[in-house]
């Protein structure tokens, strides 16, 4: 039988890193992608990685995140197309600006280098944004990447350091034996291995349930457009004005925004992933907070499917039964963390405890939500922006 | 908003057709069609593959839309039918209810002119886009001058504004004739038509009528590349072996300043993909094509697909009653429809296309359309090499698209030797343009992928030892024209929108908490 130290259930970002850095640290591992990694979100979200400012169980885990990011290319040996030139959340109502004054505050009390921005100064960081920006809040150590491009760089540097990654291959079950993980069973055929760590994403539920551990999350649909490449006008990540983006190297524009839809997904197969007329109201959005650049084209959009917990807050447990599960979910902030979850994973498996603080991500803060809260939040399939 | 009975995508023959049927039959029926394009657009080499030679009177909207109303009677036959209709106006994406999508009303597809876009919903859907340029490349074919055929004839008819003098025609096909045909028309000189095929393939009597003019066929031969400074002086030719090898010491230069493609026509299927339609590879009809029964329904109920949007080949292009006939029989098969499609009066000789070229020219027709085309392609990696640019927009070389290279923007100083990933790609199972696309960046420019997308799928099915049809198509996203962000902008947008928008999940409770 096929076997490994670890098998990593799902090729998205969240799964190659954590590979990554376990193959790295000299562990056989192999991961087990349904498709082709870094294909769904991780291959399609907006590139940001923020240090997640408001989510205070998440702060540790985005403040490495941002550490790692600039070593990634070494790290890796290929482009992530990394850009660390921080962030600016800029306010375009009053209402924001308000909000955006009182949290630098709250940020600056979290050791997170938060400046408030004049619209003078606003402007000689992003020259094209609208006239009518109200200041805005700037945040270093942060920037943003290129999703595909870095998921394709981990999975080069997985097999270059002798880690085996088995795509269009499905799992299809999780073998317990007293309490044990044992194997994993796959379209391939089983794999042993002692550790299995799910990276599934909005499958999380499905796999979890293999392995017997009931995990609470639900799936959404997102939209982003790209513009043609313009010429340089920002490094920052934007985020204002209903959109976060950013500019890529290559020039266009990359934003996103705006209601999302609720959904299921099956175990397997590619989860469909329409855009709808929404693009224009984001392109609406994109053309009112950098007007200098408006007529330039929108050239194509797409979407991509996120899973939320209940918390909006990430899952990230190892388990004592079955032992040898570890179990994690981003909660549709992989991306940007990915880098230090994969070391959290590696830690987590290898020394059953993270150096990174996760107190408050574990799964059991969810034990006393009933099986009918997607209900009550009317997150229920179908449901549109709630 | 109100919901339209009949949207008709498409004013050629096929949609004017269907339109008009419609129309007659008592449907409330909208025809949109993007001609004329604006200059921005053409010089993003959309629809079709104009090049960088693009006279200035093309700006001139009002001209345009004179010539193109004149160009073509039935279009006030459509108006007087009281069909409603906008010119000027692309359909830019097609969206339904669906797993995802759900919260959508009903069907509807999004149109854009030079102003404002808007969403108009519909009942039936008829899909009469048409066909783009098959474009393969060559050395020298970023100079002003190189077009494709489709676009050579848009030029020519109706916009009158085709710049050149003396034209070179690349394909013996039937598309290749016309369009040689057409340029003697408008009184270009014809310098002659190249083939790496032995023969002329297309009809014979189109051909005769070029013979007859002394127009020299330059057979078995391909491209080595086009010359000139920043316009088209030459083609330099070179003959091939049956191997399509360039032949030694066979090399000559034909002076020109146009060289026009005329090595196929593509369906263009993106709305039909986006709308959810079935596709199948046909190698005789242009390769990616909707699936359809005969009365020309799709498998989405409500859509159809006519004309050369659903698969074009050598008879259609030359006998355009056949789109016609496409076009009446989708306007009789909407339910409802006062006529009920009788495929047989209509005609299943003329809607068999194959009735009008088997049997004409067997030889020519025995070495097939896609066999052709790989011919030529195989020509011109022979004569021209592997480091020629494949996609134009972002600057990729064939070499750097099957080795899967990152864009040259990305390489450290000095540049990694960078050991070939192919076998990522291949290994995935079903070598997938799309990740070749995005690690690569050819197909990603601003002519969404018009200019590239054939030969990528060709080189990608060369590199992994298979035949065309088994790569998968690359994915089509709205807006499937290029649409100014302003233009698209949702300027209708109801307030309800406006106050419930979350940049993210939960703007509110980070708001108010």
């Amino acid at each position: 039988m096929d076997s490994a130290d670890v098998v990593i259930i799902g090729g998205g970002v969240t799964g190659l890193s954590s590979a990554y850095w376990l193959t790295k640290a000299g562990r056989d591992v192999i991961v087990v992608e349904k498709g082709i990694v870094g294909w769904e979100a991780s291959g399609r979200n907006g590139g940001i990685s923020s240090r997640r400012a408001d989510e205070l169980p998440v702060v540790p885990l985005a403040r490495e995140a941002c550490r790692l990011w600039p070593t990634m290319d070494e790290e890796l040996g290929y482009p992530t197309e990394w850009v660390g030139a921080g962030g600016l959340s800029p306010a375009m109502s009053e209402e924001r600006r308000a909000y955006l004054v009182e949290a630098r505050a709250r940020w600056q009390k979290l050791s997170i280098p938060a400046r408030w921005l004049d619209p003078r100064e606003v402007r000689e960081l992003v020259p094209s944004i609208s006239e009518r920006v109200l200041g805005g809040v700037f945040v270093e150590s942060a920037g943003h990447a290129n999703p595909q491009r870095t998921a394709q760089a981990f999975a080069w540097a997985i097999k270059d350091r002798g880690g085996r990654i088995y795509q269009q291959t499905a799992v299809t079950g999780i073998q317990v034996v007293n309490e044990r993980v044992t194997a994993v069973a796959t379209t391939r055929g089983p794999i042993a291995a002692e550790t299995v760590v799910s990276c599934a994403g909005p499958q999380t539920a499905h796999i979890g349930r293999m392995a017997g551990v009931e995990t609470p999350v639900a799936p959404a649909r997102v939209e982003i457009i790209a513009t043609v490449p313009v010429p340089p006008l920002f490094d920052v990540y934007l985020s204002g004005q209903g959109l976060y983006g950013r500019q890529t190297r290559r020039g266009n524009l990359i934003f996103g925004g705006g209601p999302h839809e609720w959904t299921d997904v099956e175990a397997t197969g590619e989860p469909g992933k329409p855009n709808t007329p929404l693009i224009r109201n984001i392109a609406r959005r994109l053309a009112e907070l950098l007007p200098a650049v408006a007529d330039q084209p929108v050239l194509r959009s797409w979407a991509g499917v996120v899973e939320q917990t209940p918390d909006y807050l990430p899952i990230i447990e190892r388990f004592d039964a079955p032992q040898g599960f570890v179990l994690v979910t981003a909660s549709a902030h992989g991306f940007g963390l990915c880098p230090a979850t994969g070391q959290v994973i590696r830690d987590l498996v290898i020394k059953g405890t993270s150096s990174i603080p996760i107190e408050g991500l574990a799964l059991g803060r969810f034990a006393a939500l009933g099986t009918s809260w997607r209900e009550a939040r009317q997150w229920m399939a179908g449901a549109y922006n709630t | 908003m109100s919901t339209e009975q009949v949207v008709v995508v498409g004013a050629g023959v096929a949609g004017t057709s269907a339109a008009i049927e419609a129309a007659r039959q008592g449907f409330s029926v909208t025809l949109v069609d993007e001609h004329p394009l604006s200059l921005a657009t053409m010089a993003m080499d959309t629809p079709y593959f104009f090049g960088s030679r693009l006279l200035p009177t093309l700006g001139d909207r009002g001209l345009m839309l004179e010539r193109i109303v004149e160009s073509d009677e039935r279009l006030a036959e459509a108006e007087e039918a009281g069909v409603k209709m906008h010119l000027g106006t692309c359909v830019w994406g097609s969206f339904r209810p669906q797993e995802n999508s759900r919260h959508l009303e009903r069907p509807c597809v999004g149109l854009a002119d030079g102003e404002r876009s808007w969403m108009l919903d519909y009942e039936h859907l008829i899909l009469a886009a048409g066909a783009r340029d098959f474009v393969l490349s060559f050395p020298g074919w970023e100079l002003a001058g190189v077009l494709g055929a489709r676009a050579a004839m848009a030029l020519m008819t109706p916009y009158r504004a085709l710049a050149g003098q003396r034209l070179v025609v690349l394909g013996s096909g039937a598309l290749g004739l016309q369009t040689a045909l057409l340029a003697l028309e408008h009184g270009l000189d014809l310098a002659g038509i190249v083939d790496v095929s032995p023969e002329v393939r297309g009809d014979p009597d189109l051909w005769s009528r070029l013979a007859r003019r002394g127009t020299p066929f330059f057979a078995s031969s391909t491209v080595r590349e086009a010359v000139g400074d920043k316009e088209v002086r030459g083609i330099r030719l070179v003959a091939v072996d049956r191997a399509m090898r360039p032949v030694a010491g066979t090399e000559r230069t034909v002076p020109c300043d146009t060289v026009c493609l005329a090595l196929g026509l593509v369906p263009n299927i993106e709305l039909a993909h986006l709308t959810g339609c079935g596709l199948h590879y046909e190698p005789e009809l242009g390769g990616w094509v909707p699936r359809r029964s005969p009365t020309m329904a799709t498998s989405v109920e409500g859509v159809y697909v006519v004309g050369d949007a659903g698969g074009v080949d050598e008879a259609m292009v030359i006998n355009p009653e056949v789109a016609c006939d496409q076009g009446l029989v989708a306007a009789r098969a909407l339910p409802e429809a006062r006529d009920r499609p009788d495929t047989e009066a209509v005609g299943a000789a003329r809607l068999d296309r194959r009735a009008v070229t088997a049997g004409r020219r067997p030889e020519a027709n025995a070495h097939g359309q896609v066999s052709w085309q790989a011919a030529w392609l195989r020509s011109l990696v022979a004569a021209g090499g592997m480091d020629v640019v494949v996609c134009q927009c972002e600057g990729v070389t064939r070499q750097e698209l099957v080795d899967v290279q990152p864009p040259r923007y990305l390489a450290g100083s000095p540049p990694r030797r960078w050991d070939t990933k192919l076998s990522t790609i291949l290994e995935t199972g079903s070598a997938h343009p799309d990740l070749l696309k995005r690690l690569t960046r050819a197909g990603m420019g601003h002519c969404q992928g018009r200019r590239c997308r054939e030969q990528v799928a060709a080189l990608l099915a060369d590199a992994s030892g298979v035949d065309v049809s088994q790569v998968p198509l690359a994915s089509y996203r709205p807006p499937v024209r290029p649409v100014p962000m302003k233009v698209l902008s949702s300027q209708d947008e109801p307030e309800a929108t406006r106050e419930k928008w979350a940049s993210w999940f939960y703007p509110w409770i980070r708001v108010h908490s």
